[in-house]
């Protein structure tokens, strides 16, 4: 068979020996029963279709990728030239916003402020600052659970006073 | 599929003699009589049954001799072998041609027959070959009964061979696997292997000898 370093030419004796004796074949029920196995996995898997799909994903991701640079590209361009008009306008409550901040509370401090605080029932002392902390991390949602959560404002809303005729 | 080639030719090319860079094209022409086993098999997990039907009909008598003859009775040997292709059918998709498909084949072989060994703890030492299963039809009945006689001599030697030098002989002689093949197949290293032949064709010879001396 093969010619390896470990034969001597006395050693094909056995080999031949052994070609001699063995010439057993597979039964051909068992064969049969092998390639209709192959067979049938290999139907399966053409059921799959893999690779049909395979590129038309590929082509698909690609498609979409390109989609969304040229998407993000456009947006871009509009951001490099702003509306002169749209600039002024900017300044110019830039300015309006610099005069409101003297002794009032501006804009963006009530912004700023967590909502929670907001929500607090009227009448109820106010919230320290940890109690802030914790209530901005509580869902508004959560606080409008029942009549004790309600602010005035909500209680008139949802019981309005009876019209006097 | 130019890496498939040169994984298919792995131990040819370390059988042949050193040559200078660039000359590894001088084993193209081999590919050319036929489709190599590992090519065939990739062909099979892409969905080509009649690639896989072309393979099969290269190794499946030799596959089930190496059963047969390994130590199995012939219903143990007929279910492992079956075993053992659906193994090979079940893994297509995952197969990479990273040995020789023969080694490939004759691994899984292998290990269906020590886990049949680990599973019934009962190993058949004996191998009780039945009489349909010989293909000696038309042979005359002198002809028949000296084969015979030689086929019953040489199983007797090849099981009183220890099951590692008969599990050699047979990847050898069967598989027409070399001694790295062999030690890849049976996880042992290449001396041991190497041994392990030597050891079992030894032994075979001896005995061989000695028929022939009573006779």
């Amino acid at each position: 068979m093969s010619n390896d370093d470990t034969r001597s030419p006395s050693d094909n004796s056995v080999s031949d020996a052994y070609r001699a004796v063995a010439d057993e074949r597979v039964p051909e029920a068992l064969d049969k029963r092998i390639l209709t196995e192959a067979r049938q996995a290999t139907a399966a898997g053409k059921g799959r279709r893999w690779p049909m799909f395979r590129p038309l994903a590929w082509a698909a991701t690609i498609g979409l990728s390109l989609a969304l640079l040229l998407e993000y590209s456009q947006t871009g361009l509009d951001i490099a030239a702003p509306d002169p008009a749209a600039l002024e306008r900017a300044a110019n409550l830039e300015a309006l916003r610099g005069h409101a901040a003297d002794g009032v509370e501006t804009d963006r401090q009530l912004d700023d402020a967590p909502a929670a605080v907001v929500l607090k029932p009227a009448g109820s002392t106010p919230a320290t600052k940890s109690e802030e902390h914790t209530l901005a991390r509580v869902e508004p949602r959560d606080l409008m659970c029942g009549p004790a959560g309600r602010t005035e404002l909500q209680e008139a809303e949802l019981n309005p006073a009876p019209v006097a005729e | 599929m130019p890496t498939i080639e040169l994984v298919t030719h792995d131990s040819a090319l370390n059988a042949a003699p050193a040559l200078p860079d660039g000359d590894a094209v001088s084993y193209a022409p081999t590919m050319t009589a036929a489709p190599e086993d590992t090519a065939l098999m990739l062909r099979f997990g892409e969905g080509d049954s009649q690639a896989f039907e072309e393979l099969y009909r290269r190794h499946n008598d030799a596959l089930y001799r190496y059963f047969l003859r390994l130590g199995s009775d012939p219903a143990t040997a007929e279910d492992l072998y079956q075993e053992a292709w659906s193994k090979i059918i079940r893994a297509r998709a995952s197969y990479r041609p990273t040995a020789k498909f023969t080694t490939y084949l004759y691994r899984v072989a292998h290990n269906c027959f020590i886990d049949n060994i680990r599973r019934n703890k009962r190993h058949r030492h004996t191998a009780q070959i039945e009489p349909d299963t010989q293909a000696a039809d038309c042979v005359p009945p002198e002809a028949a009964a000296e084969t015979g006689l030689a086929r019953r001599r040489l199983e007797r030697a090849l099981e009183d061979l220890p099951f590692e030098q008969r599990d050699a002989f047979l990847l050898h002689e069967e598989a027409g696997l070399g001694l790295d093949d062999i030690a890849r197949v049976t996880g042992a290293n290449r001396e041991a292997a190497k041994s392990r032949l030597r050891y079992a064709v030894k032994k075979l010879r001896a005995a061989l000898d000695d028929a022939e001396d009573s006779k």
